[in-house]
């Protein structure tokens, strides 16, 4: 119990600043995800094929490809050719970028799940395709968006902890390098392991929230009669 | 609403505000319209009748050009519709602000009512006055209210649409579609997908737009609503109009072999008029 508390006054500063770092990534990395994704799943859903050929291209490219390979690529192919970054902002955009892809399908799928009647209806009336778009599909998709989007933050929010292997100094990093200079294993992966968990299910008790608050008009609880 | 009882004496020589003329169109090989023709003249009320899959709802969304047509030309207030002549008089597609154009003058009311789920219904009324009619919302949400009154959803403008009964949705529907204050309305078989108890309360809705001069292109398989609201009915079949004229003579005189045994099937389901004298004087369009 004494030597637990003799590593926590060593290395709890490290930890400290290895969660902050962990938490901050992931905010930025996200925000990147989130916006770049919503433009790319714009384009997929309403781009001519000038537009759309090559976001499907780098959605395929993202999404078939290990994030720790493009972390590889972009950490130590970028010198190659002439862009040296460091680890941090190399984490953040690796993220953002491999996040964008999965944001752009979330975007493109709920999109295409707005029923055509609505749309139809919409035309109608003469809205024009801008105004369908921006007040018919675009408050029902960010609704319709949110149990898909709040589960893939969850999945980056856990892949931050490979950005340890390019040299990030998160939370994971940290604790490898406490347990390789203590050889203690165990109780410091157990630990790490109970910190993720518990943020993830933060974010995913939050992202109920949202889904039951956003999607009220969903729900018919209250049914009039005749 | 626009149009009150003053404008209900209608003239037969007035332009017609539709026109429809020889509209023939093709899904892929199959044709769906063969040279249709009809006019519906302000204030009139026409029922478009005849079997599923005959070409009905097509027709009628020929109109507001949500369906493109292949041949012939379709009229609103004598302007062509979804298509213009380029410089050499070839028909090319219209410009899409001019489409936009022309459907703020034609509302649509859909058989799945097709409201926007994320607007209260107040909003469902309303947005079509501010996007497209240029409205400030407190007059659009004013006007909304009232046209919601007449069709007498009042209790029920902050509510979202799936959790009004369809018959109360549907009734949200042709508020959305009076409160544009359309030239005419365009009814696609707005009763087909209500439970039967709520059929009624929709048609009592559409009876007192009829009443009050509103022009309407009804599709629908209620013939007894098409026989007592109707001025004039066409019975569609295969794309092709086979009959038209007063409710009276199309459904107790038909001309068509075709017409009258699709009537008679329906009679035979309903035998609703085997109880009523032939030619009886309740068919007469009430206004």
């Amino acid at each position: 119990m004494s030597a637990d508390l003799s590593l926590m006054t060593t290395y709890g500063p490290q930890l400290i600043e290895g969660f902050r770092l962990t938490v901050l990534i992931w905010l930025s990395g996200s925000a990147l995800a989130v916006a770049l994704g919503f433009v790319l799943g714009l384009i997929l859903s309403v781009g001519g094929p000038a537009l759309t050929l090559p976001v499907r291209a780098y959605v395929e490219f993202f999404r078939g490809t290990p994030l720790l390979a493009q972390l590889f690529l972009a950490y130590y192919g970028g010198p190659s050719i002439g862009i040296t970054l460091d680890a941090v902002t190399v984490g953040v955009c690796g993220l953002g970028l491999y996040g964008a892809a999965y944001f752009a399908e979330i975007f493109r799928a709920g999109f295409a799940s707005i029923p055509e009647g609505q749309l139809e209806a919409a035309r109608s009336f003469g809205l024009s395709r801008r105004k369908r778009i921006r007040y018919i599909i675009l408050p029902q998709l960010l609704v319709l968006a949110v149990p898909a989007s709040v589960n893939l933050l969850i999945i980056l929010l856990k892949d931050t902890a490979i950005l340890s292997i390019v040299t990030v100094p998160e939370l994971t990093f940290q604790v490898t390098g406490m347990t390789l200079e203590t050889f203690t294993f165990v109780a410091p992966f157990a630990a790490l392991a109970a910190l993720y968990w518990a943020l993830t299910e933060l974010v995913a008790f939050l992202g109920r929230r949202a889904e039951l608050r956003l999607g009220v008009y969903l729900r018919p609880e209250v049914r009039a009669a005749g | 609403m626009s149009e009150g009882m003053a404008d209900a004496g209608r003239s037969l020589e007035a332009p017609p505000l539709i026109e429809v003329a020889n509209v023939s169109k093709w899904f892929g090989a199959h044709q769906v319209l063969s040279a249709v023709s009809f006019a519906v003249r302000r204030s009139e009320v026409v029922c478009i009748i005849g079997p599923s899959g005959s070409g009905k709802s097509t027709l009628l969304r020929c109109i507001n050009f949500l369906e493109e047509y292949q041949e012939g030309d379709v009229y609103v207030r004598g302007k062509l519709v979804g298509y213009a002549n380029d410089a050499l008089g070839r028909r090319i597609r219209d410009k899409e602000r001019n489409v936009e154009s022309l459907r703020r003058d034609i509302a649509m009311v859909f058989q799945q009512f097709n409201l926007w789920p994320h607007m209260t219904v107040l909003d469902n009324v309303a947005q079509p006055l501010i996007l497209v009619h240029r409205k400030r919302p407190r007059e659009a949400r004013e006007l909304a209210r009232q046209v919601l009154g007449k069709v007498g959803l009042a209790a029920k403008i902050d509510e979202y649409p799936l959790r009004l009964s369809g018959g109360q949705q549907q009734r949200v529907g042709i508020a959305r579609a009076l409160a544009v204050e359309p030239a005419a309305i365009l009814f696609d078989e707005p009763t087909s997908s209500l439970d039967p108890e709520l059929i009624g309360e929709v048609l009592q809705v559409m009876k007192e737009l009829a009443r009050e001069g509103m022009t309407m292109v009804i599709v629908t398989h209620e013939m007894h609503f098409a026989a007592e609201v109707a001025d004039r009915v066409i019975f569609l079949d295969h794309g092709v109009k086979v009959e038209e004229g007063p409710p009276k003579e199309v459904f107790f005189s038909p001309k068509s072999e075709r017409t009258r045994r699709f009537l008679e099937t329906w009679v035979e389901r309903n035998s609703l008029f085997l109880e009523r004298p032939a030619g009886g004087a309740q068919l007469n369009p009430a206004h």
